[in-house]
Formats: structure tokens, sequence, C-alpha cells
């Protein structure tokens, strides 16, 4: 059984950056082999780009020979072109994309011009449907061909060849239902691949899930633009779409379906209508949207209607967070990520950036262990695996850090002690925004308690982790070069975390 | 904690050692070499030799066992950049176990030929009881510090 993972728009792609951090931590059930695609019409998308880069930086990681251990533990495909554009060599105008002008006076026309405004049929679609579905679905609907063109041909043969296989696959698709693409894009793609794999569905060896995300954000509008997405309509959007699934049953092809919203709507720091300037920050929710397809993933059969929620209205612990092994074990997992990246960071990479350039390698046991003992040559490891690791580490701290300050209204802290490695500052627009430290300004005192709550104040845990590190065996064949190393170090950030959750 | 004090116990093995070999060894080799004359018998130097010889090794077992207890207890390695100048500490605490030799080298009486030949084996001693324990035994977090200890130390 491989996993297929396609993030729909760009709160599509948000849910695959958080999911994909969940898998890093080992939260997936196996170490099965995943699968992604993103589907947006806009690739310059900031909140695109940078799932794009999490998930290039994500299999960079996964080639380090770190052994049988739960980080980084599932094999990453992704797909090529890894963002596909129903535009894509196409008119960027829907009275283009379908010809409009050709169709003259007949009733075609007509109908065109009774389902789309002008200012619909006219704008641009470079940034994306602008949240009206009503666009999105028709060029979907036209555009997505499985089998005609990449990547829908290799995801097609690769799903047809797990079900032959007796494998079988599992499909998710994340969306918004608030938006453009993604309310569009959910039911068009989902219906084209469970067409595809009908058969295969009722053998029980294809399942397609979906997560839908209901309104948690907004924005302010942008002005400057005819045809925008307006976040006061979102919930009114939501409502029709929600109606519309419901009526045309669109979602019945689906075998799990995760609707997740939040009460309030939390403001994003840029309002754009798209490209590199759409880059919204990371939110708790997506967190939620990365634990559905986990729990999809886990579980053969969803039945029923579950309902979760969280404790209390303005706070979110984590035994809010659901997870088939309980919240201890997702908390603990994720933990000992945040632990061995602040680790990473604020130490074990310095450390080896100085070995490298001066010399004096005496300093580091472990770095006469796990990399001189063993020959692997530090410059190039540099100069590779430890930078991919390094951006990683930076990536998902900050991710942390953002989740965080998501649900920040002021009632404290609820899951992440983010003032450990990031601070809060104004951007050039003097909205508040969430960066990391510079490592050397980590508080290092904190390096046990990253998470909330703190329990124990463990302000020498650093200290006996360098100490850990540098009598630390590795005794797993599978583990080689750089990645005994890190395996060493997150087993030891594993042994750390134990003591607090 | 049973490992700290274990460690420690094994440093405290090497300096007893020590201290024997430089009794049974060194003083009946240097009895051979030395003259007395007539303000000291032959058996009441070997006696002060002895005594110098223990004072110096308490003292190089000191230096050895504080170099423990700073590292396992006092520097602590939250931040990557409190390994840098652990050498200079051991090699100052090495200086100490040296100088402990001075006491020695000062005070034995002297005597008509070969007094000063117990001068190399003061040096020998402490230096031997210092390099060899901190070498064998330092605390993990900077058991490479001592010179050439990342050639001996590959299993614990």
């Amino acid at each position: 059984m491989s996993y297929y993972v396609i993030g729909i728009g760009g709160t599509g792609a948000k849910c695959v950056e958080a999911f994909i951090h969940l898998c890093a931590a080992g939260l997936m059930p196996d170490n099965k082999t995943l699968f992604s695609l993103f589907v947006d019409p806009d690739g310059s998308n900031g909140s695109l780009k940078r799932a794009g880069q999490l998930l290039q930086n994500y299999h960079d990681c996964n080639q380090l020979q770190v052994g049988s251990t739960d980080l980084f533990k599932n094999d990453l495909r992704i797909a090529r072109p890894d963002v596909w554009s129903p535009l894509q060599n196409k008119p960027q105008r829907l009275d283009q994309f379908f010809n409009y002008d050709t169709l003259h006076e007949s009733s075609a026309a007509h109908l065109f011009d009774v389902l789309y405004s002008p200012k619909e049929k006219q704008t641009s679609l470079e940034y994306g449907f602008r949240g009206h579905p009503s666009i999105g679905a028709a060029v979907m609907a036209a555009a997505v061909r499985l089998g005609d063109e990449e990547p829908w041909a290799t995801l097609r043969d690769q799903i047809s060849l797990d079900v032959r296989a007796a494998q079988g696959a599992k499909v998710i698709l994340f969306g918004s239902i608030f938006g453009g693409t993604g309310a569009s894009g959910v039911p068009t793609i989902g219906r084209l691949i469970s067409n595809e794999f009908s058969p295969q569905m009722n053998l029980d060896r294809f399942k397609l899930g979906s997560v839908l995300m209901l309104p948690y954000f907004s924005f302010d509008p942008v002005k400057a633009e005819r045809l925008r997405v307006d976040a006061d309509t979102f919930l009114l959007s939501t409502q029709s779409a929600l109606d519309y699934y419901h009526r045309q049953d669109e979602l019945k092809v689906c075998n799990a379906v995760y609707l997740l919203g939040n009460e309030t709507l939390k403001p994003m720091r840029s309002s754009s209508i798209g490209g590199q300037m759409q880059e919204n920050e990371p939110h708790l929710l997506e967190l939620y949207a990365g634990l559905a397809a986990v729990h999809f993933f886990a579980n053969d059969r969803v039945q029923g209607y579950p309902h979760i929620a969280r404790e209390l209205v303005n706070k979110t612990s984590w035994a809010d967070l659901p997870h088939d092994n309980g919240f201890s074990h997702l908390k603990q997992k994720v933990g000992q990520l945040a632990r061995f990246a602040f680790a990473y960071l604020a130490a074990y990479h310095p450390m080896l950036k100085s070995i490298n350039d001066t010399g004096a390698e005496y300093r580091a046991p472990w770095y006469i262990n796990f990399f001189k003992r063993q020959k692997v040559d530090l410059k190039s490891s540099i100069e590779l695996e430890l930078k991919h690791l390094k951006i990683y580490c930076e990536s998902f701290l900050l991710w942390l850090a953002n989740v965080e300050q998501s649900q920040n209204d002021g009632a404290g802290g609820h899951l992440i002690n983010f003032n450990a490695f990031a601070e809060l500052y104004n951007d050039e627009n003097g909205k508040p925004d969430v960066r990391l430290k510079p490592p050397h300004q980590f508080e290092l005192e904190s390096f046990a308690n990253l998470l909330l709550p703190i329990t124990k104040e463990q302000p020498q845990a650093m200290s006996l982790l360098w100490e850990r590190m540098s009598n630390a065996k590795v005794k797993d064949s599978n583990a080689a070069g750089t990645g005994r190393f890190v395996r060493a170090l997150y087993d030891n950030c594993g042994k750390i975390s134990q003591d607090e959750v | 904690m049973l490992k700290h004090i274990g460690f420690m116990v094994g440093m405290l093995v090497i300096a007893l050692l020590m201290f024997y070999f430089a009794v049974s060894f060194e003083s009946q080799y240097l009895e051979s070499l030395v003259t007395t004359g007539p303000d000291i018998t032959l058996d009441a130097w070997r006696e002060l030799f002895s005594y110098w010889a223990a004072i110096g090794i308490i003292i190089a077992i000191t230096a050895a066992l504080f170099w423990f207890v700073l590292g396992q207890w006092v520097f602590t390695m939250n931040r990557w950049t409190s390994a840098s100048n652990k050498r200079t500490v051991w090699l100052i605490l090495g200086a100490a176990a040296l100088a402990a030799a001075l006491p020695g080298i000062l005070l034995m009486p002297t005597v008509q030929e070969g007094g000063r030949l117990a001068w190399p084996f003061y040096l020998i001693n402490n230096l031997v009881v210092f390099y060899v324990s901190t070498l064998l035994l330092s605390p993990s977090s900077f058991k490479y510090i001592p010179r050439g200890a990342s050639l001996v130390r590959q299993w614990w």
C-alpha cells in the first residue's frame, strides 16, 4: 500500500506542509512510500512554494541513512512536475480557455453568459480562481486528464501498479472549501480519480479521502483588484459549497471526508490575490488536517460520523489533538523532533561547522566517534546532508512557532514554548510575524521544555544531551555515514523528552 | 552517578598504583645510585623520597579529580562554545600536577651524590598520575580533551 497526497490550492499546500512535518516526526502508521502532488493554477503562490521547498527538503533528508527509526521514515516521491496547473500552456482567461469568441451566438455562448459575469470571463486567472469555485470547477473538469499528461499519467500508473499488486493505494486530497481552487478541485479531482479506480474501490484496494478546510483565516481585501477573494464571503461561500456538495452528493466518491473549521478567523499577515506575496503563515488547523490524513492512512475503514472538538473555547491543549495512539504519543514524537531540531541548530551544526573551519575536533567527542572514526567526510557532508538537515530543522521550528502563534489570543501559550527559539516582530507593514532567533540566542535552558505545559525545569538538559552524545553508539547496521550521527542525536533527544510527557 | 563515582575511584587506584611503584621500585633503584654522606642515612633518605613522592602524587591526583569534578559537575555544555577553552584548563591543571614536584625538589636534603636523580622521578610520577587518569577517565563530555585520548578511549 502506498500513500498519495494531493494538495489543492494554497490551503491544500499548507495542509501538505503540516502533514509532511508529522511524517518527519514519525507519526505515520508505517514506513510506506508517499507520493505527493500539488494542484494550483498559481504556481508562484508563496504558500505553495514554501510547501514545495519543504517536500524537496524532506526528500533530501530522507536520503540520510539513519536506519530503522521513525525520523523521516517514509520515502517520498515528488510528482514531476511537482505542481500541476489546469491553466498550464493554456489561455489564462476563462473566455479564452473555452474559446468563447468562437462560440458566436450559439446556445453554448448564451449558457456561458448566464453562468459567468463579464468580469469573471475576462479576468486573468494567472493567480488562480480568486475564490470563485464556479470558474475553477469548469476549468478543472476540462483540464484534468488522467493518463494524458504528467504528472497525472505517472500518478495513475503508480496507483494502478499498487492496486494490481494487491498492495492497495490510499489517496487523500487537501483543499479549502471557501476559496476557488480547493472548493472546485477537491470534488472534481476526487471524482475523476475514483472513476478511474472504481473497480478497485469495490475490492477495497483503493481508498480515497478528502480533508476539507472550512474558513479559519481572513485577510484584508485587495482593493485594486476587480475580481478577488473576499474574506467576508468565506462563510457564505462555505455554506453554498457544503449545500452543493450535499445536494449533488459530490463527496460520495470518498471513503472518508474530514471537515475542519474554526470559530474565529485568524487574520493573515499578507493580503494578495496570489503570487509570491500570497504566503500565508501556518495555522493550528493545518496540524489537525495533517492528523486527519494520518488517521485516514492508519485506518482501513473510517466508519460513522465522529465529531471532535477541543475542550476549551480559547485554548487548544495536546489532549485536544487526535491520534490513534493517544495524544501523549503525538506529543512525544513532536517533542522529540522539536528537541532534535533545536539541539542541532543551537549546538551540533555550529560545532561541526567550527570543526570544519578551524579544526580542534577534540572539543566534540561525538564528532570523533561518528565522523572521524567512521571516515565520514565532514566537508562534503556540511555542504550536502548537514545543510539539508539544517534547512529542515529551521522550517520545522518556524512552523511550530507559527502554529502556536496562530492561536495566540493573549491567553498565553498552549502547545509550543516557541519563545525558546523564535520571536515576534513587526514586518515592514507593521504586522506581527514570527521568525527564528539566531541559534546563539536560543534559550538553551528551555531545551527540555519546548512543549507546553512546562512540568519540570531541566536547565542542564542540553549539557546532559552532549554528555550522552559523547558516549552514544548506534547499533543499527542500516545506519551509515552522517546518518549514524543524526540517528544518535535523534534517539538521545527522545530519551530526554520522555521525562516530560 | 555510579559511573562517575567509578571513574573517580579508578583515578584513585591509578594514584595508588603509582605510589606503590614509587615506593617499591623507584626508591629501590635510587638506593643503588645515591650516596648520602654523614648527615642522613640511606634509609632515611628513601623514606623522605617516598614521603615527597606521595605528596606529589596526592597533589597530582587531586588535580586530576578536580578536572573530573569540573568537567562533570561545574562545566556545562549547554553552549557548544563552552568546549573551546577546556584544553587550556586541562593543561593548567597538568602544570599544577607537575609543579607538585617542586616541594620534593626543593625540600629534599642534599646528599653527596645522585640526589638530583630523584627529581625526574617526582616529575614523571606526577605527570603519569595526572595524564593517565585524565587520559582514561575524563568526564564523557570532555573525554578527548587530554592529548591522545581519542586514540585510546574508543569503548567507554
